[in-house]
């Protein structure tokens, strides 16, 4: 829709300045008395001054009216066509030409059309070194105005004549008149000079615009560079992070053994003993040391998995979201009578987790909902979360499973970790997402993990 | 196709097009050229007008006040205005803009030269053709008012840059007028000043 809007504008603008250009002949009658008046004085005084006025007029009059056509149908073609492929130039060529051809016939304007071949045959030399300009349209009309005034210098030069310059009604009056008050010097000398200046102007700033370009290109360069340095820089430190603490929690495990032996030897030592508070204590300690090894056993090993019912797990990843600060609604829907799941509990309650924090960090502080809907899907369990977010762009869909990829200043492993997670529980996962409207996950886990196999799936609306 | 053809054809055609008026450039100059006439054939007062309303046309008017020939510059002059003069000196080249500029139309304009010349044969008057813009103004208007113009002329004087363009000599040829081609603008004034002295 934006790149509609992009092309329609400067088309309906071309439109309605090649409609003033087609009429502008008509409308500049006055234009035309005074360089008439001017020109007829000139040679009633013998005035070469007055001759010099007229030719201004005349430049000024045809620069206008060819400045309007070139610059319309530039519009037009470029509302049809990419201003940097062969196809513009064929377009704009002929759109030009043939609007150069109709101002003629109605008008009696100049026939030659080999000036207007070569204006164009310039123009779009120059046109390729600002195509990719961020003010296109300006660039464009800057160096059109200095190359059609250049070129409207050549049709007042007397030597040029027999090469189809100026072979304008006007053109061959203010010619003949300074052939018969200077005999060609006036002219020949002053309108060589004045194509020369304008000529290399347009160049020169071409070639400026075109090494700016190319700076602001290196610059943006290096400055992608600098971000995907600094990012993986990131990511290397959080590997090594994660390395350290997977270290860590292995090293937890000696001294656990440690604890677990001792507690066995004490449960020994007081085997006997009535008192049975202290009895109770142990064994307490025991059962949170046995669950304390277990959970390390699940960082540790991604296949170590357990039963757990659906309720009891998904309270454990509730309690480790941090809503207080947020205005999300959080709905939580979960089928009665389900059958356990067979997972690694710390992993999977961490992709679950990601994917609700991702919603959470979608919304910006804004207010949404996140809907969490757990149900038996034939011979699966589906976990589906569902919130109102700005949803995910359609360029993005394919890109959101890569490693390391992140709209945010994230290491940006979250959704890739998800799809390791699921694929190791033989689960499947489905995005679907609507921009501005929401964004749904489905996770299908087999109701016995032990079957089925790992993929997953994109789907866009 | 690469992007640059259509530049680089572009760039063709508008050489090839600006090198076209060379092509049947005829440098043999077969035609006659006097460098003036043998004898004067105008008598003074003159009528000096404008057929076509070509701006440049008023140099006429200048180069008569040089040679100080009697008569005067009348670019509208109608045929009923003859009655005063012994020669006409019509100054050929059609404009458009010209002809906005005086509110007339060719067609009116092309009349207007007509009766002039019908009334200029019925009086017995001589006349003589100028044409000053030389190659750069031989539009069909312009020939289409030689054209008219030649029959009746009894001299024309031009430049030599039309030699590229046979039409108009073999216009003058046809009707067995002399013809006096001149390099400048400035060198009009001789042979005009040898068709009254």
């Amino acid at each position: 829709m934006a790149e509609y809007k992009n092309n329609t504008i400067p088309g309906l603008i071309g439109i309605f300045l090649l409609t003033y250009g087609l009429f502008f002949p008509s409308l500049s009658a006055e234009w035309v008395s005074f360089i008439i008046d001017r020109l007829q004085e000139s040679m009633d005084i013998m005035d070469s001054g007055q001759l010099l006025i007229a030719s201004f007029a005349y430049i000024s009059r045809n620069g206008f009216l060819y400045f309007l056509i070139y610059f319309s149908t530039l519009l037009i073609v470029s509302a049809l066509a990419k201003t940097d492929s062969t196809a513009f130039s064929f377009l704009y060529i002929g759109a030009t030409i043939t609007v150069v051809f109709l101002t003629n016939q109605f008008y009696g304007e100049s026939s030659s059309y080999a000036p207007h071949f070569l204006s164009l045959g310039l123009l779009l030399t120059l046109n390729t070194y600002i195509t990719k300009q961020r003010y296109y349209y300006l660039t464009f009309a800057v160096i059109l105005f200095f190359l059609i005034t250049a070129m409207q210098c050549l049709n007042l030069i007397p030597l040029l004549s027999q090469w189809s310059f100026g072979a304008d009604d006007l053109a061959v009056s203010l010619k003949t008149a300074d052939s018969f008050i200077t005999e060609d010097q006036l002219f020949t000398a002053l309108y060589f000079v004045l194509f020369a200046i304008f000529f290399l102007i347009a160049v020169i700033f071409t070639l400026l615009v075109h090494l700016f370009n190319m700076q602001i290109t290196t610059l943006k360069r290096f400055q992608v560079q600098e971000k995907e340095l600094k990012e993986t820089r990131y990511a290397l430190t959080e590997s090594k992070v994660y390395e350290e603490i997977h270290s860590l929690v292995h090293d937890l495990k000696t001294p656990l053994v440690s604890v677990r032996g001792l507690i066995s030897l004490i449960e020994m030592k007081y085997e006997k003993s009535k008192d049975k508070k202290l009895k109770d204590y142990l064994t307490r300690v025991d059962h949170s040391i046995e669950k304390m090894n277990e959970m390390i056993s699940e960082i540790l090993y991604e296949n170590t998995k357990k039963e757990i019912h659906v309720d009891e797990f998904l309270r454990y990843v509730i309690s480790h979201l941090t809503l207080d600060d947020q205005k999300i609604r959080l709905e939580m829907e979960v089928q009665e009578d389900l059958p356990c799941i067979h997972v690694n509990k710390i992993r999977f309650a961490r992709a679950i987790a990601n994917l609700l924090e991702n919603a959470i960090i979608s919304f910006e502080g804004k207010a949404g909902f996140i809907q969490i809907n757990v149900k038996q899907v034939n011979d699966t369990i589906r976990f589906q979360i569902k919130d109102n977010g700005p949803g995910i762009k359609e360029e993005l869909m394919q890109e959101i499973w890569k490693e390391g990829f992140s709209t945010k200043d994230s290491s940006g492993i979250g959704l890739s970790f998800v799809k390791r997670v699921v694929e190791n529980h033989h689960g499947t996962i489905f995005v679907t997402s609507t921009p501005g409207s929401h964004t749904q996950m489905d996770i299908y886990l087999p109701v016995s993990s032990e079957q089925g196999g790992a993929h997953y799936d994109i789907d866009y609306r | 196709m690469k992007k640059s053809s259509a530049v680089i054809g572009c760039l063709v055609i508008g050489f090839l097009l600006a090198a076209s008026p060379f092509g049947g450039q005829d440098t043999t100059n077969s035609f006659n050229s006097y460098p003036n006439l043998p004898a004067p054939i105008g008598e003074e007062s003159i009528l000096f007008t404008s057929a076509g309303q070509a701006p440049e046309n008023l140099l006429l008017a200048k180069i008569a006040e040089d040679l100080h020939l009697e008569g005067d510059y009348r670019p509208r002059a109608l045929a009923s205005d003859l009655y005063d003069y012994r020669t006409l000196v019509i100054i050929v080249g059609s404009s458009p803009y010209g002809l906005q500029y005086r509110n007339r139309t060719f067609t009116e304009e092309m009349d207007r030269t007509k009766q002039l010349l019908n009334e200029a044969e019925l009086r017995g008057l001589p006349v003589i053709i100028l044409h000053v813009a030389g190659a750069k103004r031989e539009d069909k208007q312009t020939v289409e008012l030689l054209k008219a113009t030649a029959p009746y002329a009894d001299y024309f004087l031009g430049l030599k840059s039309i030699g590229s363009s046979t039409e108009i000599i073999e216009l003058m040829d046809a009707a067995n007028v002399p013809v006096t081609l001149v390099k400048d603008l400035e060198d009009l004034h001789t042979p005009l000043n040898s068709a009254f002295r």
